[in-house]
């Protein structure tokens, strides 16, 4: 489904990646982990499109998207969720869904959908996004991301600055798109639920991957040590 | 070889010094005359510089203190008919009493908001000049306190005193610039928020900035008026001062203390060559300060400096002999 | 009283003409400083085009709106696009050189001298209400000022357009993530602002004179009608435009040359009581 191929990739004279290869078939979840400069979020820039690779590429259902336009990129199947959520704070909570579907991507997601995966949304459609708890706007942030009808969705720190109760919601939305055969990458702090709610999984350190695999039964040690660099 | 950044501002200073003090020996009246007025304005461009520049102020309204300077001056002179040229000095305290009055509605303004609202301040004197008739209202006033004053007194007091307020002009901004008022301007102007959480007092010290740019631009103003001795509202309140500003420190370069002494001398070339072409000249000069900051946003002094390889008005202090 | 009513006919236009300069304002961070000059441009534009086809001004206008519509679009796409993401400076320099020029081109085309448009019997048309006789002209105005807030509103409010624009204006970065092609929203609110600020400049033309030298005037009163209703919002735009329109009424009561002094005086005075605007009342009640 998507497929990262030897992307080197930096900000004017700093260099962040360094070769990073990675695959997810259809209907996988891949979790990115990886300590903080390790190049996640530079990794997720270049895949929506806001950095553009120095040598490498992405494809998405075998077409090269790295180097377009975030918007094209939108268009062509794949939607992101973004750290920190960033609802649109003067949409209602409905027009931050509909603006989701602002590229008119066909396909099975539309306000019904979401609302049926998501009914804790459906009373809350007239109130402004702004006055949404952290969890509510968190399920917003996913569900504006479906309503472009991704073959891929991205999903940047679900859990950051949520409570242990909402981050349970969050993920449980998350367990259904898997279950739905949605294809996801997921950037994740807490690696146990990472883990859990992925097949496979990639570690990240000095813009590279020292250590991928499948995530049932992976060796935490390993991790830990992929992860804070003991080798 | 490379001096410590702090001697060669010094000889850099002493050299424009020494320029300035052979100008009148050597040069004719009109050449006098004409190195007046550019000093006059260049002074006035780099405290504009300082404000933009440095401080990230965008004060689009600086001809305010052009024209409170102006008048100071030609009040005060004709007032006591008594020679103008120390009457500088009231230009700069008056000043940098206004930039004290109105910091109060700009400080907490940014970006556009402070450009507009600074312009509208700048407006607002020019129309309370206009109907004040002991201000000589819409059709201004002469420098009568000049009549009696000699021809060369006339000429080298005014030249002195435009040579004298550049002088300060530059030493003001090597120093400001390279003490902790400087360092904390840029930081403010490079992330206001950040700066404030290391401590830094951001409405202090761009009210000092202010206050000693508007000191320096209106002494600057009081000089130029001098030389025209002829002041009115639509004149020294006029915008054309914010476009001979803007266009001598852009394409100088902003943010540097040489580009406005380089965009100067291009200034002055420009318009002793072309300004008989009239409206054309200017709009000459409008696609220049267009292109220069879209094309070229370090100006002319960006490119001269790449090909002299230092600065010559360091502001940053060489590594090795910084105490931090 | 009748001097009062003018000042609000008239204040009706700077909102209009502070309209276009909301969306920029909004959207991209930064103003336009040729905002004037483009709307005293329109104006010659009408005065050219209703003298060459021999037509009331008002029948040039629509064409006149939709050429500025695309001068505007271009202009953004060509010119101002590049100074984005550059800080606040650039936009402010460039856009200060692009009045500088438009001045002096007008100065060139069209001479310094002053002109207006010729309202024919339109201008001295009145009619009797409650026993006051209000002038047709002004009365149009009114109209067509509240039909262009209430339909930029409207598309504001339930449009894909509309929401497309506040979702952009409250974060680019995030729009394009949504597959919003800002760059193509800023180019046509550039576009909007100048059709919108064409329309106020031909009704201006006919109640009042216009010279190449007066859009820095009308830049701020435009400036100054979105700062006293409140950035962000469009209906305190046109209450910030009636205030500033009635200030000027007021002070020109005092003395007929004291008009644009008074209002940029409630301006400040409003700035400094008032830094969220007129709309920022509503909300704290």
């Amino acid at each position: 489904m998507i497929s990262i191929n030897d992307l080197h990739a930096g900000y004017g004279a700093l260099s962040v990646l360094f070769g990073v290869s990675l695959h997810v078939a259809e209907g996988q979840t891949l979790a990115l982990i990886g300590s903080n400069g390790a190049g996640k979020t530079t990794t997720f820039s270049v895949l929506t499109g806001f950095v553009k690779p120095r040598s490498g590429n992405v494809t998405l259902n075998g077409s090269v998207i790295s180097g377009l336009a975030p918007t094209d990129i939108v268009s062509m199947g794949l939607a992101m969720v973004p750290e920190g959520r960033r609802l649109f704070p003067s949409l209602t909570v409905e027009e931050n869904l509909m603006i989701g579907a602002h590229c008119d991507r066909k396909g099975p997601w539309d306000l019904k959908r979401v609302y049926s995966v998501f009914p804790a949304l459906e009373p809350l459609r007239k109130r402004p996004s702004s006055s949404l708890s952290g969890g509510q706007q968190q399920l917003v942030a996913i569900g504006r991301a479906l309503m472009s009808n991704p073959n891929v969705l991205l999903c940047d720190e679900l859990s950051l600055g949520l409570s242990p109760a909402a981050v349970d919601i969050v993920y449980s939305a998350i367990a259904r798109l898997r279950a739905e055969g949605m294809t996801l990458i997921i950037v994740e702090q807490d690696i146990s639920r990472a883990l859990a709610s992925s097949d496979t999984f990639a570690c990240m350190r000095h813009g590279g991957i020292p250590l991928s695999g499948p995530s049932a039964g992976a060796d935490r040690a390993q991790i830990s040590s992929a992860y804070f660099g003991m080798d | 070889m490379r001096l410590p950044s702090i001697n060669r501002s010094f000889i850099v200073l002493a050299v424009i010094v020494l320029f300035l003090i052979l100008v009148p020996i050597l040069g004719s009246r009109s050449t006098v005359n004409l190195v007046a007025e550019m000093a006059a304005v260049l002074a006035i461009a780099l405290m504009w510089n300082l404000l933009a520049g440095f401080g990230g102020m965008v004060f689009m309204g600086f001809q305010v203190f052009v024209g409170i300077g102006g008048y100071a001056v030609f009040m005060a002179a004709n007032g006591f008919q008594v020679l103008p040229f120390p009457f500088i000095l009231l230009s700069a305290a008056l000043c940098a009493l206004t930039a004290l009055a109105i910091m109060p509605i700009l400080s907490r303004l940014q970006g556009a908001q402070f450009a507009i609202a600074s312009w509208v301040i700048s407006e607002v004197v020019r129309l309370t000049v206009f109907q004040t008739s002991v201000l000589g209202g819409g059709g201004g006033i002469s420098l009568t306190a000049m009549r009696s004053v000699p021809r060369e007194l006339r000429m080298y007091g005014t030249y002195g005193s435009a040579a004298l307020v550049l002088i300060v002009a530059l030493v003001v901004c090597v120093f400001l610039m390279r003490s902790r008022v400087g360092l904390a301007l840029r930081a403010i102007r490079d992330n206001a928020t950040a700066a404030e959480a290391m401590g830094i007092d951001l409405r202090r010290t761009q009210r000092l900035v202010m206050m000693i740019a508007a000191a320096v631009a209106g002494a600057g103003g009081g000089a130029y008026y001098m030389l025209a001795l002829q002041i009115g509202p639509g004149t020294a309140f006029s915008m054309n001062w914010m476009a001979i500003t803007l266009f001598v420190v852009i394409l100088g370069g902003i943010g540097t203390l040489e580009g406005p002494i380089v965009g100067v001398v291009v200034y002055f070339l420009l318009r002793e060559t072309l300004s008989d072409l009239g409206s054309v000249y200017f709009i000459l000069l409008g696609l220049m300060a267009i292109l220069v900051t879209l094309l070229f946003p370090k100006g002319a002094w960006g490119g001269l400096r790449q090909l002299i390889g230092q600065d010559l008005l360091p502001i940053r202090r060489n590594p090795s002999e910084s105490k931090g | 009283m009748e001097v009062l009513i003018n000042g609000a006919f008239i204040g009706a236009l700077y909102g209009l003409y502070g309209l276009g300069l909301a969306l920029t304002l909004g959207l991209m961070r930064q103003i336009n400083l040729a905002h004037g000059d483009f709307i005293v441009f329109s104006a010659y534009l009408t005065l050219q085009g209703s003298l060459l086809l021999g037509v009331h001004p008002l029948m040039v206008l629509p064409v006149v709106a939709v050429v500025m519509f695309v001068v505007g679009f271009v202009l953004q796409r060509l010119v101002i696009e590049r100074t984005l993401g550059r800080g606040e400076m650039p936009p402010i320099l460039v856009t200060f050189g692009l009045s500088i020029i438009l001045q002096n081109v007008m100065l060139e085309l069209f001479s310094a001298d002053t002109r207006n448009l010729n309202p024919g019997p339109l201008g001295a048309a009145s009619i009797e209400i409650a026993g006051l006789s209000l002038g047709v002209l002004p009365l149009l105005t009114l109209a067509v000022s509240f039909a262009i807030f209430w339909a930029t509103s409207a598309v504001f409010g339930s449009t894909k357009f509309g929401r497309a624009i506040r979702a952009t204006s409250d974060s680019d970065q995030t729009a394009q993530l949504m597959g919003i092609n800002t760059s193509r929203i800023f180019a046509v609110a550039m576009g909007l602002t100048l059709a919108i600020s064409a329309i106020a400049a031909g009704f201006y033309g006919m109640r009042g004179n216009f010279d190449p030298s007066t859009g820095p005037e009308r830049m701020l009163f435009a400036f100054e009608a979105v700062i006293l209703g409140g950035v962000g919002s469009i209906w305190g735009t046109l209450a910030g435009g009636i205030l500033l329109g009635l200030s000027q009424a007021a002070g020109s009561l005092i003395n007929p040359s004291y008009g644009p002094l008074v209002g940029h005086l409630v301006f400040l005075v409003v700035l400094l009581a008032l830094p969220g605007g007129l709309m920022s009342l509503r909300r704290r009640q």
